[in-house]
């Protein structure tokens, strides 16, 4: 094998503990060159301590690595990189304020000391030239959306030469036709005996699709692994998660009321760099109904769901719920029963300082019976409430004393969700509400919001990922450059269509 | 001589642009390196300050201005180093270690300045671009001190720079994303000790040209917010060296505005033009502020906890 | 005052004096009860000034009075510097009176005294306060006071030397604030110019503040590109119009303190303080257990003020009719502000055959500019 073609990587015995945690516990994997492999596991199954221990982030206890069959030793990601090995993270490490072509260039080990940019923009075009997808090489990175900077991240490290590529959930981000323009292309290298990839995943759609092999971790030691194509869905399943997961799905029992809860109309906002994001948006979702609106990231429904929580001004337009013009004051939130669970909770819906309990309390704690005694607050009775939430919704660690922030991001999600359906609950707005959670975190909240649309809750879904809102809505909406460009009921939905309005933009 | 009148405050506002902008550009160009690192450094007001008594007294020791600005230059990088040495601390804020630095940069500045007031030092000279002018105010205006000519020429290379260097590049990676420098290797605590340090020297030679150049002498008063209205136009400039520049010749002009307009009999609103360059500092910042582009161009890491 | 960043100043400034003060005499006092700071038959004087006591201007006019009140025997002199003209010079005087026993004081800057030093004279009646500038009334407390010096005097002799320099006939004048004070200079300026030609102009310019050195330069040179020749100052440190006049190729008055090293070339005369002189006057009566007067002021006559030596470029014509004025001046029989005068309004302000002599108090209230002026109070 020459130095220029795809890499192997074996991972032999590999262990390591955090303190009395064993993360790792004898780990074998086996990637040969020329594959796609797909490293499958819950979170905190030791996924990410396992490709960490790889790249030499982290220092393994225990273990050997073989890369293209010799014994190394990695002690960082710039020996790794040396090797030819690179890994994509999760967050992304571009520079936002630089351009597409400048982060290229500073990714590269050694940098000349005076740039000559017309020699890069010449190698870099020709690069691209050879490249499925293209991104335009003088745009700031900062104003790409989270599918291109994902574009970014993969080919700055084809451009550097790497032989091997790890990725960490490299989709989670993607819209499912832009995940599957990325993983086609990573497969098409993969083919050509360019690449080798490793990736960390959640999704079984693609694994199916696109890996040739899988790993699965549970709890930090060695699940199981195995050809993609002598494997099912439910036998991935089951490894993850020990048994065949409980069907927590809750079913659509009844129909939507004839009641509109929530009524938009030719609503306008600016995103900050000033460009409008919504372009005139009207809809309406009924009692009892979940509306999904589906669409490529960028197009407006991050605005869209800041203005409906309060977060954004609208230049333009009107939100009525029951007919009422609804202007965000605590008061009108309380008297329509209007709650919402954005994207990152963590950072647009609860405070990281504060404690489980607090945040659990922030929706209601100026009002009896929290603040019976006039401004004093009964930290007995917020406390009290929490813990029958905490026990709930299963948020881990059942502690209400704990800061929220110490949470992981599953469990912050079902802290808020429990704030957010508490109470007299009538209009619920939903953004992403299971981006990077597991297989149970995931079923278990859909069947939650499933289970308040049951109750008469209109609710509003913004998602990312189509087979979620084709799971939940009972009505799909496509957002497209700012506006509604598709609208049907999800009986009579046409994929086509919806690609074809995704794409309009 | 003629009576310009009202061409005479045009070629005030001329002639004020290049004698009171220097400082203005040499700390906004430093504040400009310091900020693209990551860091806010407050307290260049008082290095300013410190580098004009430094320049003042090194001038009159060795009888050399030019050694003035060199020493100018270093005390002010010392100040840049103590500054980016306390920023590294954890849990410790560049605002306020900057505003505790200008306090101190004062007072040091006060305190070994005392023998300095009634000497005169040697002056920087002044580059005659017009020698033969038979126009007595265009000649003086055209006298330009080489320090001007080095600011503007620095805010070019800066500018050339930040887009075309290896040092240019990691200086603005580690000032976007102290993750991503990491990642690629480089240690943004280092990065920004440099620009701190060289922000800290060119608000030293900003100094030395107040003491040294124009107004041309050492005394408490020296400074008139220089050093603070520098920092607020970086903000201004959206950290672009060649806005700075602009920036710093608008409100060197703005400064000649008031004493021009008196001197050909426009006495209505004396104290307005007066306070026009500290006006102009707020009308800018209102407007920037309120523009929407703020957020998306300033440096990821400006103004985060470490 | 302006120093920079305004607020500064209480900050950096109370480290040096007070707190020292307040740390060492405190010791002083634990280590030995019952001794009052301030030994027996030593009078204590303050000093206090507005900015640096170094100058070249004001400020160091009265720090070189405070010198010569150090010679004299049985005196101990406290100085402090750069109070600015808030709430901070009431401290300041405060641990002078409380701290080192003060009994005298002199609080220099114009805008201490209505309100502070009226407050602290109230407050300690048995300090006695004089205050440089203000014009004390018999309403006022008895303890207060204030002098001042009729400096137009040399002003007007500084406008005869300019009236007779200028080629162009514009003066100017770089100034602080419109207060009377500044007013009755610039007019005496302009009066004594116009003796020479009536004709003659003086352009003011006012920065705002004390001490502006930016505005002062960029002053200066306005006046510079409108063709003025002549240019002289009422800031607190003439340092930097002098220097950038010179540096313009233009003749100078200097103000507050003999200038002529900075400008060896345009240098013509000055107007000076000589506080040494009622300094030492005041001290040798509180010494001799005299009641201070209230109010004192005086001119070249008491020797409060007097003329920097003439540049070697002052023809003889100029140096024989300012002498001359200036014998006059000394004796007593001439009058600057005597009638028929116009304001720049076109008002007459004073009427043919009034004369407002020197000691007329009419005058510490002037409030407009003479005819010629050009500038706006």
């Amino acid at each position: 094998m020459t130095a220029s073609g795809a890499a192997s990587l074996e991972v032999a015995a590999m262990s390591k503990r955090f303190g009395a945690n064993i993360a790792l516990a004898d780990v074998d994997m086996r990637v040969p060159a020329g594959t796609l492999h797909a490293l499958l596991g819950e979170n905190g199954a030791g996924k990410s301590t396992l490709v960490k221990c790889i790249i030499g982030s982290y220092r393994a206890d225990q273990g050997d690595i073989l890369f293209d069959g010799r014994e190394v030793a990695i002690n960082g990601p710039r020996a790794a990189r040396a090797l030819g090995l690179g890994m994509v993270y999760q967050h992304f490490t571009l520079v936002g304020g630089m351009t597409v072509a400048e982060n290229m260039v500073m990714a590269r080990p050694k940098i000349p000391t005076i740039v000559n940019w017309r020699a890069e923009r010449r190698a870099l075009e020709d690069f691209m030239a050879r490249m499925p997808f293209r991104v335009p090489l003088d745009r700031r990175v900062a104003t790409l959306a989270a599918g291109e900077k994902q574009k970014v991240e993969i080919l700055k490290l084809l451009y550097l030469g790497c032989r091997f590529l790890i990725l960490d959930e490299p989709t989670a981000v993607l819209t499912p036709t832009e995940a599957d323009e990325v993983l086609r292309f990573l497969r098409d290298l993969v083919e050509a005996h360019k690449l080798t990839v490793l990736m960390i995943t959640h999704k079984f759609r693609e694994v199916t699709a696109y890996a040739d092999a899988v790993t699965v971790l549970r709890r930090g030691r060695l699940a199981g692994a195995g050809a993609v194509r002598d494997l099912t869905p439910a036998a991935m399943a089951a490894m993850m998660v020990g048994t065949m997961p409980a069907a927590t799905r809750t079913d659509r029992n009844t129909a939507p009321s004839q009641e509109t809860r929530l009524k938009i109309e030719a609503l306008a906002a600016i995103r900050d760099d000033g460009v409008a994001a919504l372009d005139g948006v009207s809809l309406s979702v009924r009692a009892g109904e979940i509306v999904g609106i589906a669409g490529v990231s960028g197009n407006g429904q991050r605005e869209l769901v800041e203005v409906l929580a309060g977060q954004r001004r609208a230049v333009a337009g009107e939100i009525r719920i029951d007919g009422q013009p609804f202007r965000f004051t605590r008061a009108e939130i309380r008297r329509y029963g209007v709650r919402c669970l954005p994207e990152e909770p963590l950072a647009n819906a609860g405070v990281a300082r504060m404690t489980v309990a607090e945040n659990l309390a922030l929706r209601d704690f100026d009002v009896p019976p929290f603040a019976a005694r006039g401004i004093w607050l009964d930290r007995a009775a917020m406390r009290a409430a929490a813990m029958l939430r905490i026990e709930d919704y299963n948020v881990r660690p059942p502690d209400p004393d704990l800061r929220l922030g110490a949470l992981s991001g599953g469990n912050v999600q079902r802290a808020i969700l429990a704030r957010e359906l508490t109470g007299e609950v009538r209009v619920l707005i939903v953004a992403n509400p299971c981006f990077g959670l597991d297989f149970t975190a995931t079923a278990e909240i859909r069947a939650r919001l499933m289970a308040a649309r049951n109750r008469g809750v209109a609710i509003l879904l913004v998602s990312e990922d189509l087979d979620e809102i084709q799971e939940l809505a009972d009505r799909i909406l496509v957002m497209a450059g700012g506006r509604i460009a598709y609208e049907s009921s999800a009986a009579e939905v046409d994929l086509a269509a919806i690609g074809m309005a995704m794409a309009a933009h | 001589m003629a009576d310009l009148g009202a061409a005479g405050v045009a070629l005030a506002l001329f002639g004020g642009a290049i004698r009171a902008s220097t400082p203005f550009l040499f700390v906004s160009l430093g504040e400009c390196l310091t900020e693209l690192s990551g860091r806010i450094n407050l307290g260049l007001e008082g290095t300013l300050v410190c580098g004009a008594m430094s320049a003042y007294g090194a001038a009159l020791l060795s009888g050399s201005p030019w050694l003035g600005v060199l020493a100018a230059a270093l005390v002010g990088a010392l100040l840049g180093a103590l500054h980016a040495g306390l920023c590294s601390l954890k849990r410790v804020n560049d605002i306020a270690v900057g505003i505790a630095l200008m306090v101190l940069g004062t007072g040091l500045a006060f305190f070994f300045g005392k023998p300095l007031i009634q000497p005169r030092a040697p002056m920087l000279p002044a580059l005659h671009v017009c020698p033969t002018c038979q126009f007595a105010p265009l000649r003086a205006a055209l006298d330009i001190n080489p320090l001007f000519l080095i600011g503007v020429a620095l805010a070019f290379v800066l500018r050339w720079g930040l887009a075309n260097t290896r040092p240019g590049l990691v200086l603005r990676t580690v000032g976007d994303s102290s993750e991503a420098a990491r990642a690629m290797g480089y240690a943004p605590l280092w990065v920004r000790l440099w620009a701190t340090m060289a922000g800290g020297a060119l608000a030293g030679i900003g100094g030395a040209f107040l003491s040294l150049y124009y107004p041309g002498s050492w005394n408490e008063g020296l400074s008139s917010g220089q050093g603070l209205i520098a920092v607020a136009l970086v903000i201004f400039a959206r950290w672009r060296p060649l806005a700075c520049l602009f920036a710093s010749l608008l409100f060197g002009a703005a400064g000649a505005l008031g004493p021009a307009l008196q001197s050909i009999g426009v006495h209505q609103g004396t104290y307005l033009f007066n306070a026009a360059p500290y006006a102009l500092t707020l009308a800018i910042m209102i407007a920037s502020a309120s523009r929407r582009g703020t957020r998306v161009s300033a440096p990821g890491e400006l103004g985060a906890m470490h | 005052m302006s120093l920079g960043p305004y607020f500064l100043r209480p900050v950096v400034r109370p480290l040096s004096r007070r707190a020292l003060l307040a740390m060492t005499s405190g010791l002083a006092a634990a280590l030995a009860p019952g001794r009052r700071a301030g030994a027996a038959g030593t009078l204590e004087i303050g000093f206090l000034y507005v900015g640096a006591r170094d100058d070249y201007g004001y400020n160091q006019a009265h720090a070189e009075g405070a010198a010569a009140v150090k010679k004299m025997p049985g005196v101990k002199v406290l100085e402090e510097e750069r109070i600015p003209e808030t709430v901070d010079v009431v401290k300041s005087m405060d641990s002078m009176i409380e701290l080192d026993d003060a009994a005298l004081l002199f609080p220099t800057s114009f805008g201490y005294y209505n309100p502070f030093v009226l407050q602290e004279a109230k407050k300690y009646p048995k300090v006695q306060f004089r205050h440089c500038g203000g014009l004390w009334t018999e309403k006022d407390p008895k303890n207060a006071g204030s002098y001042f010096g009729y400096i137009d005097e040399c002003q007007y002799l500084s406008g005869i030397v300019a009236g007779h320099m200028s080629k162009t006939k514009k003066l100017g004048f770089v100034a602080a604030k419109p207060i009377p004070q500044v007013l009755r200079n610039i007019n005496a300026f302009t009066l004594g110019a116009q003796r020479v030609d009536p004709k003659i102009t003086t352009t003011v310019i006012f920065t705002g503040d004390w001490s502006m050195p930016v505005k002062e330069a960029e002053a200066t040179n306005a006046l510079a590109d409108q063709g003025i020749d002549v240019v002289t100052c009422h800031v607190d440190s003439p340092k930097v119009t002098i220097q950038t006049a010179e540096g313009r190729g233009l003749y100078t008055c200097g103000y507050h303190v003999n200038q002529a090293p900075l400008a060896p070339k345009g240098y013509l005369t000055g107007a000076e303080w000589n506080w040494a002189t009622v300094y030492r006057n005041f001290v040798a009566e509180m010494q001799a257990g005299k009641p201070l007067p209230n109010f004192v002021r005086g001119g070249l006559r008491e020797g409060i003020v007097k003329t920097s030596p003439y540049g070697a470029m002052v023809p003889a014509a100029a140096r024989a009719e300012a002498d001359a004025v200036k014998a006059k001046l000394i004796a007593g029989d001439f009058v600057i502000f005597k009638g028929p005068i116009a304001d720049n309004t076109g008002k007459q302000v004073i009427a043919a055959g009034v004369d407002h002599g020197q000691t007329d108090l009419w005058l510490e209230k002037m409030d407009w500019l003479a005819a010629g002026v050009i500038g706006k109070t």
